[in-house]
Formats: C-alpha cells, structure tokens, sequence
C-alpha cells in the first residue's frame, strides 16, 4: 500500500483560457446588425427615430383595433357575414357585444395600445439624459405624452381601470404591475401628460414634420378627456385655445379626406399613412369593401376578396341619419353596388376612405383622429351644457358644420319642428346627431354613445333590428346592460398580472 | 453576423487502483456572452466512481463472468442553449409617416435581463456493466435522476409591459429512468449473428415553477389559445385543450347542454370543464394528453457469413402521443380548404348523424378548428430505420490487384418503413418555433403542425481501401 503512489495517475490540469484582466470584454458580445437598448436613447439622433417608433404604434393600431372597437361596436356599421370563410368571427363577436376574454382581437387591441406606452416609456425616463437643445427635447417629450395619453385614453374608456405603468420594466422579474388602478387615477394621469404635452408642442411644424402631434392636438384630446369625465367648464377653458390656433373648417366636406388634402387646415390630428410604400400604407378600401363585391368596389382586379373584407357596413339606422340633402351622405358611404350584370347590390359600405389604390392592396389615405368640426361641436355642446341659450355662439357652431353639410339651420321655435331646438336636453339631442353624421366613420360614435349615457338603449333597439333583419346572430347577441360597455381584460393578463375581471 | 463567446476553466483528476477502483473528479467554471452582466459564470463540479469487481481476487474463481462493474456518478452540469443577445432589451425598426415621407422608427423588441444565467443540472447515475462468457453477453442498466434548476425558457409576461415574453430562468423539473442494453453474439463460426438492443424509460416530472407555482401555459393555436400547460407534479408541456364529447344529436340534446354562442344541432360537442353551461376557450379547457413516450428502444440484428454481412436496425417509441395541430386547416369546414376524410362522415341530420364526433359544417366551425381532444393521436411507432446489406471481397481476389488492398459493395435503405397509427406524415415530431430559439420548443413538445416527412434514402456504396 506503500507504494501506490505509482498508480497515481494526477495531474491533468489544464486551464483552456486565461486571458486575465479582460474577461469582462471577452464575454461582452452585442448585436451588430441591430441595436441593443443599453447602446440606444443616447443620442438626439436615437431620441428622433424612438418618437418615430411611439408614433408607429397608432398607425399599427389604426389599420383594424381603432375602428373595431370605436365605430364597428356602435350603432354606425355591422359586418357583411361572410358563410365561407369564419376566420373572423371574433370580430364579429365584438361587434354583437358576445366577445370573451380570450379573443384574439381584444388582446390584441389592448397589446397594441401597451405596446405604445412601453415605448414612449422609454423614450420619457431616457430623454433627460440626452444632449440636445430644450426646445426639441421638450417637443420629443410632449409626443411622447400625448401618445401615452391617447393610449391610456383609449384603454380607460374600453376597460375601465388598467394597469398604470408609467416606467418600462427592466427585467421579467419586474414585468409585473401593480394591478388595476382605479379610473380616476388613470384618468388623472392622462390629464397630467395632456396638459404637460399641450406646454411642450409646437401650434405648427413645418412640412417635413407634419403630422406630429401639435399643441392643437394635445389639447383638444383634453377637452375629450374633460367631457368624458363631464367636466365641461374645464373642457372649454381648453377648446377655447384650439379655437385661437388658427384651424378652419374645409369648405367642402368630402374633401377633407382627399389624399391629395392631408392635414388640412381642419385636420387637428390624423393617423399618417403613405401608400407608395409597403409597411406604411392604409387598406381601408379594402376592409369596408363588401366581400361580394369583387373589384367593383375596390378598383383592384387582383385582389380576391374574403374574410378580411365586408367590415364596418353602415347600418340601415346609420344610412337614415342623414337628413334629406345632406352632402355628407354620398361623401361618407354608398348604399350598395352595382354588380357585374348590371343588378344593384343593397350592400352599403364607407366610402370616406375610397380614393382609390397605389399599388394592389395598399391605399394613401389618412385616417382622422380629430378635427376642427368636432372641436367646434364639442365646444357647442359645453356652452349648452352650462346652460341653454336661445340662440347665440353654440347655434353659429351647430349651424356652421350643418350649412357646409347643406342642410338648413337649426334654431329655436322653428317653423319645421325637426329644425327647432327648444332646450338644453334638444340641443344635447341635436349635437349628438350632428356628431353622429358628420363623425361617422372616424371612430367616435361609440364613445360618444357611451359618455351620453344613451349605449345601453341605443345599442339594444340596435341589437334588435340585427336580430330581426338576420338570420345569422348568435342567440345571446346584444344583450346589453351597464357591464357590458366594458370590455372584458384580456384572460392573458388576468393571469399573468392577476387583474381582477370586469364583471360581464 | 452573430457573435457568441464562452470562457472556460477545467481541472481533472483521474486516479485508479489496481484497475480495480476507478476515480474522476473534474470540476469547471464557464462564463457565457448570452447571459446577464450580474450572473455569467458557472461552476460545474462533478465525480466518478467505479469498482470493478471482476479484479478482484474472490471473483476469480468465477470465470464465466469476465466483466463486472459498478458506476456511479454525481455531477453539475449547465445549458447555455439559448439565442444570442437574449438578455439585453434589443432595437427593432417601426417606421412611421411624417411630412409625408417615411420616418424611421426604433422601437423596443425584448426585455432587459440582466439576471439571466446558467440552466443547472445536477444528475446521479448509477450503473452496472456485466459481461458474461468472455463478453459473448453483455448488459447494461443504468439508473439516472437529473433535476434540472433555473430552467432557461421563453416565459409569457404580461402584454402590459408591452412585451409578450422574455427568456428567464425558473422552476425545477426531474428526469429520471432507467436504461437497459444488451449486447449478445448469438452465432459465432462460419455464420455470425450478433444482437444488440437497447430501452430506455424516462419520467419527466415538473417539480416546481415560480413562485406561485401558476401553471404555464404555452403554444398558441390558429384561434389564439394555448396548446400546452406546463403544471407542478406532471410531465413538462402536456396537451391542453377542449375535450371532445360528440356533436349535439338533437334539439333536446342542444337545449340541456352546455354550449357556445354559434352551436346549433348537429354542430361539435365539447366538456364544459369549468360547469358555468357555456362553452368558452381557454376556460374550458383540459389536459388531454401528454408526448412523453412510457419507453423507447432500438434493436440491431447483425448477420454475416463469409463476405457478406447484413446489419438490421429497427427503433421504435411507445405510450406518447401527438397533437397534430395541423387539424386547425384539415378540419377547418368553412368549406374553403381541402378538408380530413373524417368529414364525409359529418352530422347531416338526427337521422344521419355520421359518426357522431364529426360535426355539421353548418354552425360552430371556428370552435371546431380550435385545439381538441380529437387532435391527439398515439405517437407510437416501430420503425425499420436501416437495413445494410454489404459483401466484402476477399483479400485472395484482391490479390492480382497491386493497388486495391480492401474493396466492399453495400447497400442500404434508410427508413424502409414506419409501423404506426398516426395519421400524419411522421410520429417523431417537434415544430420549430418562429423565433429560431432552442428554449422556446421545450415547453410545447410532440407537435405536428404539417412536419416534413422522412424521406426514404437509397444507398448503393462501394468501398475500397489503397
């Protein structure tokens, strides 16, 4: 035993690298063909191309999300059911008030907005450290916060409290929030970045950077907050400055969504789009085309319609509302089409953004977020909502939108009793159906139905008509009452983030 | 280009007694450019013993064993077999339209991690090796128990966070089983036949997943819901779903059942998991399968007589299943896609109510496309992976030639044919997922989602030696 030293096979002993003192760099290794984040947000150059990329969310999000939920729900449009292709029915779920938590298009929607947040998150706890000058950097930071804003509106109205995340995680260990915050506080919040945004943004940019969004902008988005919440004397306070930015009404109304007319001298803020090239173009045309209609209503005999067309139809209640010789009407929507064989399809569709093609499958036209009209509306409404007057300023406004539309004016102790607005509640009645004409199709209706107190009345006769002119509704559609102007939190998030529900 | 660096430090000792006793100790420390600035670096420590019986004196007079060994083996193992980069947030472009020209955009496309680390396996194996006969037979058996800590995989975070998923490192999962082989000269002379045959019995058990120990639910079917849950004290990735009951045979059965919005008679029939009376995705769903095979095995039967030599290789797998998600456009019945024979044999009417699983095309048909119990299928199978058959020229026929010292003609046919009743392309499945990512596969196992086929490989071969 002595001796077993010389079995002793010892001492491989190998160190395959030692490259000591450099170890650090050795194992730093980041992408070259794109950019880690540590690298980014560092320079005026980054900050640039990050507000771009805020920006990038609304487009994604207008494309389908916005008008699903702000016009395809309301009293305005339905679908074309499609029997050959289901790929959709989710949407349609949304639109018959049935949609769970798990639909794709709801998480969609909500993903979409938070998407938006996250990135003006950072570019907000970033900018600070940035060298450039104040004045741009206070720009960057007012579209950062008027994106949010938007977003945390958006949400806020659909779902009630949401989460409230104002700071992007830094690790999945913090991915989490701090649950639902209450409507107040996000609402509260929204109300602290527009104001902020409105003292950064410019009234105007130049024509390379048109479309950002302006002081005009931030606050007329405020005025919506304000009277979402009711609070019309703050509301005006705030219209009153957009009326002195120097924004005018387009004489004709149908040429306010001309491609050729973008950001016009009505337009307060418009999602941009730009059909010559492919990641950027809108597809409206295509969307609200009838699926039935093959190239007729699109122009574009290549492409095949099916189940991602026939959407946002206007409802026959829709196609009623305009009043005999209203110019919006032909401008705004078609009641049908005519078909190859010469027989006229009763399938109406929304037009407002039919201006024909770029290339197959993509369009130039913009899609409104606010105009001129509506601030002049929502100013109308606040003065009434402080008292009715006889006549004076919220008339003028009422009747200034309605004489562009060609339509005689409304007044008090008129003649014609449909012209005659006698009292606060008339006038209230007449504003909103205003809105609903001139708006149509731009994605207010629902709101404003929501915000009016009128949804669950309006969206069950809705509901009704659907029921008794279809064969193809799901039994259980429109069953509405108060919980279901809510949208459900998508079941994903309850999970992961342990949200409580809405109640449905 | 990708760039990955990996720095690493080994030492090893080996040392053996009279052949009898057998030691290695190695332990090593390897820092990865994939994980977080806080946690690159991992030590690995394992060790090795072995007795080998047969040398020792008692044993000699047991001459018919001419091999025996006991092993076993404890050791700490990592896995760095993530993407590269995953750990930092990275910059992805999103443009938008400013002054009517394109505007480049840059946005956020992962999340930051700067704790993302090593995935760590300890692992005990225990063994036994025994040649019998001047090693005519020999065995193997091998036991193993490896849990495996920090698990690297793509985890679902909250979409408020404005990121669907970031790698991490959680749970713990236990893989243990036994492997058996046998090796055995059957014939020996003139004509030759040699056997060999192995199987191996896995058990794959979640043991723990984060903190709250929340299942984790991954896949996504062509309707958006999951496919996979991962739950404590199961397999890893198990099949979740609807479970299929039936169609509804009639107005009676549609009225005192629970249903979705669009079933009507005749239209497909699911378990409602959670009794509220309405079918709904995701809520209603169950387990309703799991891809982990009970065993599987190999078996090589090798002939030869005079210059020929034939060598037959059969594998198999049994007790798994598949979910063939491909169904998602097989069953779609909107009656735009070429649709599974299955369907002729639909619901038409209570009088002709088919095979009473497969529904009208008439209502509910997005549903029906949705994951189901009816998407799993047994993924067993028996394989003939391999048949050679090869002739070796004798060295006395070689002779003449002055430059040709050896020469062989074979043929061979790889995966002659595959004995199963699944019904798609191949039983052996895994989809690869978009994202390219190794991790992410791990969690939504035994998938078909329209895999390629094996293809049937003819060889003709000659061999020769200068």
């Amino acid at each position: 035993m002595r001796n077993y030293s010389k079995y002793i096979i010892v001492g491989m002993f190998f160190i395959s690298l030692s490259i000591s003192g450099c170890k650090k760099s050795f194992l730093d290794q980041t992408p070259e063909a794109s950019l880690p984040g540590v690298n980014f947000y560092r320079t005026e150059a980054d900050i640039k191309q990050a507000v771009s990329g805020a920006y990038s969310s609304i487009s994604d999000m207008g494309r389908v999300s916005y008008w699903l939920f702000g016009e395809m729900r309301s009293d305005n449009t339905t679908n074309q059911y499609n029997p050959s292709d289901r790929g959709f029915e989710q949407r349609e779920f949304i639109d018959q008030f049935l949609v769970g938590a798990t639909a794709e298009p709801l998480q969609l929607y909500w993903q979409q907005n938070y998407t938006g947040i996250l990135r003006c998150n950072e570019i907000l706890i970033r900018i600070d450290e940035v060298p450039m000058s104040a004045e741009l950097k206070n720009q960057y930071k007012g579209e950062a916060l008027f994106l949010r804003a938007f977003h945390y509106f958006n949400l806020v109205r659909q779902f009630g409290g949401v989460p409230l995340r104002l700071t992007p995680s830094q690790s999945p260990a913090d991915a989490r929030s701090k649950g639902r915050a209450a409507p107040e506080e996000v609402y509260a919040q929204v109300i602290i970045d527009l104001n902020t945004a409105a003292q950064n943004l410019p009234a105007k940019y130049s024509s390379a950077e048109i479309g950002r969004a302006t002081q005009g902008a931030a606050l007329s988005l405020l005025a919506k907050v304000y009277m979402t919440q009711k609070k019309f004397n703050e509301a005006l306070t705030v219209l009153r400055k957009v009326q002195s930015l120097g924004y005018s009404l387009v004489s004709v109304y149908g040429d306010i969504f001309l491609p050729s007319n973008k950001n016009n001298s009505e337009s307060v803020f418009e999602i941009q789009y730009l059909g010559s090239q492919p990641g950027l173009s809108s597809n409206f045309l295509y969307q609200f085309a009838p699926w039935s209609s093959g190239s007729i209503v699109t122009g574009d005999p290549g492409t095949t319609l099916g189940g991602g067309n026939g959407w946002n139809i206007p409802t026959q209640d829709m196609i009623d509302a305009y009043e005999a010789g209203d110019l919006r009407k032909d401008a705004s929507l078609a009641e049908g089409y005519t078909d190859i064989t010469g027989e006229f399809v009763k399938i109406p569709y929304v037009k407002k953004y039919n201006h024909g093609i770029i290339e197959r499958g993509r369009t130039n036209d913009n899609f409104p977020v606010i105009r001129y009209a509506d601030v002049l509306l929502m100013i109308a409404e606040c003065l009434n909502e402080q008292g009715f007057i006889a006549g004076g300023e919220p008339f003028v406004l009422l009747n200034q939108i309605r004489t562009r539309a060609g339509l005689p004016v409304k007044t008090p102790g008129n003649a014609i009793a449909a012209l005659s607005v006698d009292n606060q509640q008339a006038f209230r009645d007449a504003i909103l159906q205003e809105r609903r004409v001139e708006l149509a199709f731009e994605n207010h209706r629902w709101y404003d139905l929501v915000r009016s107190g009128k949804a669950v009345a309006v969206m069950t006769a809705h509901g009704q008509y659907e029921i008794a002119h279809k064969t193809t509704i799901p039994a259980g559609s429109y069953l509405l009452n108060t919980n279901k102007l809510l949208l459900p939190i998508p079941q994903k998030d309850v999970n992961l983030d342990n949200l409580t529900q809405n109640p449905q | 280009m990708q760039k990955w660096s990996i720095i690493s430090y080994l030492a090893r000792v080996n040392y053996s007694y009279k052949e009898k006793y057998l030691f290695t100790g190695t332990i090593r420390t390897d820092g990865s450019s994939r994980f977080g600035s806080n946690k690159r670096y991992g030590t690995f420590p394992s060790a090795a013993i072995a007795w080998r019986i047969s040398q020792e004196d008692f044993m000699k007079k047991a001459d018919w064993i001419s091999d025996l060994k006991l092993r076993a083996t404890y050791g700490l193992s990592g896995n760095f077999n993530i993407g590269n980069y995953t750990f930092i947030t990275n910059i992805g472009s999103s443009n938008y339209v400013l002054g009517g020209q394109l505007s480049g955009g840059r946005v956020p496309t992962s999340l930051n991690n700067p704790n993302l680390t090593w995935e760590e396996s300890s692992q005990l194996d225990a063994g036994i090796d025994l040649g019998i006969l001047k090693d005519r037979l020999y065995f193997n058996l091998d036991y193993y128990n490896r849990i495996t800590k920090g698990m690297l995989y793509n985890s679902e975070i909250p979409l408020s966070s404005g990121y669907s998923n970031a790698i991490i490192n959680s749970g713990k999962i236990q893989n243990k089983g036994f492997e058996f082989g046998l090796n055995s000269k059957n014939l020996q002379g003139d004509f030759t036949w040699n056997t060999s045959a192995n199987i191996a019995f896995n058990r794959n058990k979640v043991l723990a997943l984060n903190e709250n120990n929340d299942p984790i639910y991954s896949g996504r079917s062509g309707e958006g819901s999951y496919q996979h849950i991962t739950q404590v004290g199961h397999p890893v990735g198990e099949f979740f779903g609807y479970i299929l009951e039936g169609v509804y045979k009639n107005q009676a059965d549609l009225d005192n059942s629970p249903k979705h919005v669009t079933s009507v008679i005749g239209s497909v029939k699911y378990k409602d998991v959670d009794n509220n009376g309405i079918i709904e995705p995701v809520k209603d769903f169950a387990v309703i399968g799991s891809p982990q095979p009970d065993f599987t095995w190999g078996l090589t039967n090798t002939f030869g007589y005079k210059g020929f030599d034939l060598n037959i290789l059969l594998v198999g797998s049994q007790g798994g299943q598949i979910l063939k998600t491909a169904n998602q456009y097989l069953l779609n019945i909107d009656g735009i896609f070429n649709v599974d024979r299955k369907v002729l044999n639909r619901w038409r009417s209570p009088e002709n109510p088919g095979d009473g699983f497969t529904p009208t095309t008439n209502g509910s048909r997005v549903i029906y496309r949705d994951v189901n119990s009816s998407w799993v299928e047994s993924a067993s199978y028996m394989r003939i992976q391999n048949i050679t058959l090869g002739y070796r020229f004798s060295e006395k026929f070689l002779r003449t030639s002055k430059i040709i010292k050896g020469a062989r003609i074979y043929s061979s046919i790889q995966n002659l044919t595959t004995f199963t009743k699944y019904s798609g392309a191949n039983p052996e499945v895994s989809r690869n997922t978009i994202s390219g990512n190794a991790v992410s596969n791990a969690l939504v196992p035994g998938e078909d989602f329209t895999n390629y086929p094996l293809p049937r490989t003819f060889t003709l071969g000659v061999n020769l030696t200068f």
